[in-house]
């Protein structure tokens, strides 16, 4: 029995899990085997398929392939030692069992839909090391039945502080306070632990901590990538996910928001922005590149990112051929391609920020700023002015004409709508009858219209147009002004003489006309006749204004818009030119073509495809749209097999270290089978039929007696199951790179727990970013300068950290964060000596020491006292008396040092900003400074 | 500075050999997958370690390495269709109305007993001609920045992917384990002011994890980032931090047995002696004149390309496996005739005193020395023929590289392009055979170091690449 159990070992712990007499289980045993070394060419992809002979599926000649994998002789041996992939003993003895046992096949299982297995029974009194069993939810059923299958025992319950301070940073980031501490100790109630769980769940910080993670898969950053590596702004985007998490969105619903947010009926502002998360691909606008290449690559980077964000599959494969192992055709990658190729971007772009197109957010500042002036223009507009009836006279169009060709129409509201054609330039010629009287100013409408896409009021695809020139004949227009005017494109250039430039108003997305005014020179209309030219004649062609209303005034005062209202009308432009924006979906009325690409090569054209779903997945249902919405229906229905699963897995993965899945980015025929494929899909159909609620799959997970054991490993379990994927004892691992930065901050003192925004710049040793990528035009561009932030912003939490993809901060990467550049599903976590000179010597840790120093100093009147306090700040838990004893030997040679050479203390505490408290002396703080540092790089205090 | 097996997914080795860990981490990964095969490197090694010097931006071969006379028939004539064959060329130069054809503007000299001709800008490169293995046929079909010297450095155009380096921390681990396996060093040209950026990338571990990316030494601040004690605090003061530390990490490794607690206890100990071996290392002092002489004047200036040379001669010594230097300045556009000769200047002593110094010591043997950017230029000019001011596009189809050490042929002159310097005639090499033939001579098949990621076993070379032999000896 030992023997047996040590040569599965071998091939690894998922083969432990079940012994059954009847021949390998096929998706278990046989196909990891089958698929890692025969589909390659005897597998799904039938360009490089061998001898015509399949594998992955039944209909071959099972004397022959059994003889074929024991062979000696190199010609007939398969594989053949060419393809440098030969059976192991251990393989070959599984295939030759499978085949004489009849060869069976069974779907790929994360295939099939998942089904609610039934919850197993534990033996009592046998499953908990010196206790009864302890089954706190079905987790624990399923976790207990099958070490009791091993002959295994789970651990008791972690004592209490260990316990609180491992869910606190699991679900925070950020380690419990003292008081958090005591009132947990004090609480003697049996739910005191599950009343802990619901407080920590409704904080914050945990929305920032379930974000930490979904960035990465997202690859968000601060900048393009390519290239330059420009700056962008995507941090509203990364707002929005805290708040998802914050609020507990269902999880269906934050994948079909992200995925298609701006495609919904009525689609609010939080919707759209939403859907930043496809749009956090890399840009490049490096000179001389082409830009059909740079959008195919962002099409794949995002069919990619997709694939292993939702589906736990790898798609990249079948970008140039047939997946070679999972049935994923290459026209399935460019059915999903398909959905993503209809945003109107450009291929280059993002040399000014962010690439169109955009969503303009104001911040809360800006809109209680706003609603302020709308109501002071309302209130003074009321009482006449110069967007009031008042002092204006409307312009009655008479004989009107159109150099493009469009049908100029005059309204009821004497409005004029353009209908037909539409000229690439245009110029529209309206004579009009105005009163008699010396005219002092010219008002120009535009105006919104059913007929005009979007409701216009310009006749572009997106409502917008480019007014390049207003002319009136015969009359010098002196000023303009204007109610509303896009960036680049100042209400002031349409009276610039220039046809080069223009005023636009950013189309439909603002839903309503805007007016500008022109004062002139004074004039009489010869027989009370005017006429006005209004030329779209700017490069940017087919824009021109679809509905328009002319008014004139006699009044000098409201003739350009001047006075109070119009100030107020400027800084209400001011204020609305200033909102941050965030990069989101739109979908092109006519999408682009989509074809098969040979080889993936993006000049090389195939076969032309429409948007569609992976067929071996379940198809779309009939009538299903053809854009992003029909894609984020069909992933989160009930009969999807793969994000459930994906996503319990993935929250598995975070509390306990490993996924039930190891692989957690694949699910296909290459991924290992799961540790516990029935509590897997247990989870998946639970998570799925409670409304996809992700806090309540969070709480049942960290409430779990699995979660809660002690982490003390035996000795066995080190030798059999060294990544404790039997979950024998609990959870412990290293914090992310994010948190091991928040824990420092928090336990000085220092943190500042302010919640998103634009990121920040932490102190970093100067010049990194330049050394890379330092040029004579670098003022040119953004993200090119680090400017360290001053104050409370350089002590916020590591997420807001400024996320440079070609020179990622530092002190994070080295705790194996990654650069962002495409999707990360798993982080490796690496123990290197770089890691302890962060810890050692960052000023950002020694400016944390030196402020825990002072904390320490100030918590008690003697050194133990103080010392015990320290220790409990960092690590959660009483100092014990060797502890407390080697920290105090420390203190008492550090302190012999200082005061021997005081000039040497004043140099340690000078590090950071942070204010010091003069009363204690240099050397006493420079040695509590060394002690508290040592606190700080203590493994258990970077533990969870 | 290696780890390959201290990540998570390797503890149960680290748990076995935790006493030798360094001496066998190295084979033992490499043996992930070779060892079904019998064990041990693939091929039997002719190098142990690789020193990159890469020209940032691109050098132009046709003015330094690809010698055709011929082409001076052809100054200022339109580049003949037939040549250009309407390949894809960059939004740089599609443009232009015209493709003048601008030959060599320096002169050519031959060297050594190979009588390799290299251009009067080169006259130390002159003095190793029988050291260096001249490619001229190296080709990518990357054309621009980005994308190439992505390309060259990870065998992908795209990001993601590990780059030479890596694999070889992650294959063949260090032989100094207070220094890191992987060392970068940057710096700035003096030609092209407005050059390309680097990335951090470049030496990034990709899909490994992250203890195989390289570590950059930095000529501001500390040479590895945070490596100095801070102000104040004496190396006596430090261990007994450490000493401290490490007894109170004991008692957490003795209560809960996590063995990556073990692990951090090793760490902070490699850290400590990393704090001296890496002044060690950093410190000319002790370099004798004569070999500062050879290096040249600006050897002393940290961070000149110089300095940079002398330093990645020093690791190679230490048994630094792969030194990646980076060389910003070559992406002329414009301006050939005056910046072509300032970034030669910069790098040409100092890349012939490196393997002159590294073949005194007997170390060019087991050290390969690569010189190259990540494409070529174009024989027509970029701008009018007519300005001074003139510059040559971004070239994949065909560039220069040299190579010299870990048992390259010395002397030769590998395959023929054109007489314009625009296609190749004979003899292509194309970046993934260039790489697996840098492979090989380390004892590599580039066909079996993997690693599977997302249910692929990928390989620096995709799945292309095939060995070179006329290449090596």
């Amino acid at each position: 029995m030992r023997l047996r159990v040590l040569l599965i070992l071998a091939i690894g712990p998922a083969v432990v899990l079940r012994a059954r007499a009847a021949g390998p289980d096929f998706n278990r045993d046989v196909r990891p085997v089958l698929s890692d070394k025969c589909y390659s060419c005897h597998g799904p992809d039938e360009k490089k398929r061998e001898a015509k002979l399949r594998l992955d599926q039944p209909g071959w000649d099972a004397a022959e392939v059994k003889a074929r994998i024991v062979s000696t002789d190199p010609d007939e041996v398969m594989p053949p030692p060419k393809v440098k992939r030969p059976l192991a003993e251990k393989e070959v003895a599984v295939l030759q069992s499978w085949i004489a046992n009849g060869a069976g096949y069974a779907k790929h299982w994360a295939f099939e839909v998942p089904r609610r297995a039934a919850v197993p029974e534990v033996a009592a009194g046998s499953a908990v090391l010196g206790g009864g069993a302890v089954v706190r939810n079905a987790v624990d059923a399923f976790v207990l039945a099958r070490l009791e299958k091993e002959g295994w025992k789970a651990r008791g319950e972690a004592d209490r502080e260990r316990l609180l301070r491992r869910v606190t940073l699991d679900l925070t980031g950020v380690p419990p306070t003292v008081e958090e501490l005591d009132a947990f100790l004090a609480d003697g109630a049996g739910d005191a632990y599950e009343k802990a769980v619901d407080r920590l769940l409704g904080t914050t910080a945990y929305g920032e901590r379930m974000a930490q993670h979904w960035l990465d898969l997202a690859r968000y950053a601060d900048t393009h990538g390519y290239h330059l590596d420009s700056g962008r702004e995507m941090w509203i985007w990364r707002d929005w996910v805290i708040r998802a998490f914050s609020r507990n969105q269902p999880f269906d619903q934050f994948v079909r928001e992200q995925l298609s947010g701006d495609l919904m009926p009525k689609a609010a502002r939080e919707q759209v922005i939403a859907t930043g998360f496809v749009r956090n691909n890399m840009i490049n606008f490096e000179g001389g590149a082409i830009a059909e290449e740079y959008l195919n690559a962002y099409m794949v980077d995002r069919v990619n990112t997709f694939s292993t964000v939702f589906l736990g599959l790898t798609m990249n494969c079948a970008q140039c051929h047939d997946h070679k192992y999972d049935p994923l055709t290459m026209r399935d990658f460019y059915s999903l391609y398909a959905y993503f190729n209809a945003v109107p971007e450009r291929g280059l772009d993002g040399n000014r920020g962010n690439a169109e197109p955009v969503l303009s957010v104001p911040t809360a500042e800006q809109e209680a700023r706003i609603a302020e002036l709308e109501a002071e223009i309302k209130a003074a507009e009321s009482a006449g002015g110069a967007d009031g009836e008042r002092g204006w006279v409307v312009a009655v169009p008479g004989k009107m004409k159109s150099s493009g060709g469009a049908v100029l129409e005059r309204q009821a509201d004497q409005s004029v709508l353009a209908k037909g054609p539409q000229g690439a330039t245009d110029v529209y010629e309206v004579e009009c009858e105005v009163p008699a009287g010396e005219i002092r100013g010219i008002r120009l409408e535009t105006l919104t219209d059913a007929t005009l896409a979007g409701n216009g009021p310009g006749r572009a695809t997106n409502g917008n147009f480019v007014l390049s020139e207003m002319e009136v004949e015969g009359v010098k227009l002196t000023r303009a002004a204007a109610s509303y005017s896009q960036k680049g494109y100042e209400i002031g250039q349409a009276v610039d003489g220039k046809s080069g430039t223009g005023w636009a108003v950013d189309g439909n997305a603002r839903h309503a006309g805007d007016k500008a005014w022109f004062a002139c020179e004074p004039f009489r209309a010869a027989g009370g006749k005017m006429v006005v030219r209004l030329r779209f004649e700017s490069p940017v062609a087919l824009h021109a204004i679809g509905r328009f209303r002319l008014a004139v005034t006699m009044d000098a005062a409201l003739a350009g818009g001047q006075g109070s209202v119009d100030e107020k009308r400027r800084e209400l432009e001011q204020v609305r030119r200033g909102f941050p924006t965030v990069m989101v979906m739109q979908q092109m009325e006519k999408p682009r073509d989509t074809y098969m690409l040979e080889r993936g090569q993006y000049d090389v054209k195939g076969e032309k495809t429409v948007p569609g779903v992976p067929a071996a997945l379940g198809g779309l249902p009939e009538g299903a749209p053809g854009d992003r919405r029909a894609l984020a229906a069909w992933l989160t229905g009930a009969e999807h097999p793969l994000l459930a699963r994906v996503t319990v897995n993935r929250m598995w993965s975070m509390f306990f270290g490993r996924g039930l899945v190891k692989t957690v980015n694949d699910f296909g025929l290459q991924g290992e089978y799961p540790s516990h494929p029935e509590l897997l899909d247990w989870l998946a159909v639970d998570f799925r039929e409670s409304g996809w609620d992700v806090k309540r799959l969070v709480r049942m997970l960290v409430t779990s007696h699995s979660y809660r054991q002690s982490a003390a490993a035996t000795p066995e379990a080190l030798e059999k199951d060294p990544e404790n994927r039997l979950l024998s004892h609990g959870p412990r691992h290293r914090l992310a790179a994010e948190f091991v930065r928040d824990n420092a901050l928090a336990v000085s003192g220092l943190l500042n727990a302010k919640v998103g925004g634009p990121s920040v710049f932490p102190p970093q040793p100067p010049g990194l970013w330049e050394e890379l990528s330092k040029r004579e035009d670098s003022g040119n561009w953004t993200g090119q300068v680090y400017t360290p932030s001053k104050g409370a912003d350089a002590y916020r939490r590591g997420l807001y950290t400024f996320w440079k993809r070609t020179c990622p901060p530092p002190s994070l990467t080295t705790f194996d964060a990654p650069d962002r550049e495409i999707c990360t599903a798993e982080r490796a976590v690496t123990s290197t000596p770089l890691q302890a000179l962060v810890l050692l010597n960052d000023p950002v840790y020694l400016e944390a020491a030196r402020v825990l120093a002072e904390r320490m100093i100030k918590s008690g009147a003697d050194d133990k006292a103080r010392l015990a306090a320290g220790f409990r700040l960092c690590t959660s838990r009483r100092a014990g008396e060797r502890e407390v004893s080697a920290l105090g030997g420390l203190l008492e040679r550090q302190v012999a040092r200082f005061r021997a050479a005081p000039g040497e203390a004043e140099k340690l505490i000078l590090v950071g900003e942070a204010a010091r408290d003069e009363k204690i002396p240099a050397w006493e703080l420079a040695a509590w400074t060394v002690v508290a540092s040592t606190l700080l790089n203590l493994d258990e205090t970077i533990s969870n | 500075m290696d780890f390959p097996l201290l990540h998570a997914g390797n503890r149960r080795v680290f748990l076995k050999g935790a006493a030798s860990f360094m001496g066998t981490t190295a084979l033992a990964s490499l043996m992930g997958r070779a060892a079904e095969a019998g064990g041990g490197l693939h091929l039997p090694a002719k190098a142990k370690r690789v020193i990159y010097l890469h020209q940032s931006g691109a050098p132009s071969h046709i003015d330094l390495f690809d010698h055709k006379p011929a082409m001076a028939a052809h100054q200022g004539k339109e580049l003949p269709a037939s040549v250009r064959m309407g390949q894809r060329i960059t939004g740089m130069t599609s443009g232009q109305s015209a493709f003048p054809v601008a030959s060599a503007q320096w002169g050519f000299a031959r060297h050594g007993k190979s009588g390799m001709p290299l251009s009067e800008l080169l006259p130390h490169t002159g003095k190793i001609a029988d050291d260096i293995c001249l490619i001229k046929t190296l080709n990518t079909e990357a054309i621009n920045h980005d994308p190439a010297i992505t390309f060259i450095q990870t065998g992908s155009q795209q990001p993601g992917r590990p780059c030479f380096g890596s694999w070889l921390s992650y294959g063949l681990g260090s032989t100094n384990e207070n220094l890191p396996s992987f060392v970068v060093l940057i710096s700035q040209g003096s030609g092209n002011r407005t050059d390309q950026p680097l990335f951090s990338r470049l030496w990034g571990a990709g899909f490994l994890p992250g203890s195989y990316q390289g570590v950059k030494f930095r000529s501001q601040g500390d040479p590895v980032l945070y490596l100095e004690n801070p102000a104040g605090l004496t190396r006596e003061a430090r261990r007994e931090q450490l000493d401290t530390l490490g007894e109170l990490n004991q008692l957490t490794s003795g209560a809960l047995h996590d063995p990556e607690t073990a692990t951090r206890i090793h760490q902070y100990e490699m850290a400590y002696r990393m704090q001296a071996s890496v002044p060690e290392l950093t410190d000319l002092s002790k370099e004798p004149q004569h070999v500062l002489d050879l290096y040249g004047p600006e050897v002393k200036t940290p961070g000149s390309y110089a300095y940079n040379c002398l330093l990645a001669r020093r690791m190679s010594e230490r048994g630094v496996r792969f030194v990646q230097l980076y060389h910003r300045g070559w992406d002329q556009h414009g301006d050939l005739k005056n910046h072509l000769p300032k970034q030669c200047h910069d790098v040409d002593q100092a890349s012939s005193a490196l393997v002159q110094d590294l073949k005194q010591r007997g170390l060019l043997e087991d050290t390969i020395v690569v010189f190259a950017g990540e494409f070529g230029r174009t024989a027509y000019v970029q701008g009018s023929i007519s300005n001074p001011g003139f510059g040559r596009d971004h070239h994949g189809r065909c560039f220069s590289v040299w190579v010299a050490g870990g048992g390259f042929k010395g002397g030769l002159v590998h395959g023929e392009t054109d007489e314009f310097c625009y296609n190749i005639v004979r003899d292509p090499v194309h970046v993934h055979d260039f790489n697996a033939t840098l492979l090989h001579q380390l004892g590599i098949d580039h066909e079996r170091l993997t690693y599977r990621f997302q249910g692929r076993d990928f390989r620096l070379t995709d799945i292309h690449g095939k060995l070179v032999g006329a290449l090596v000896g």
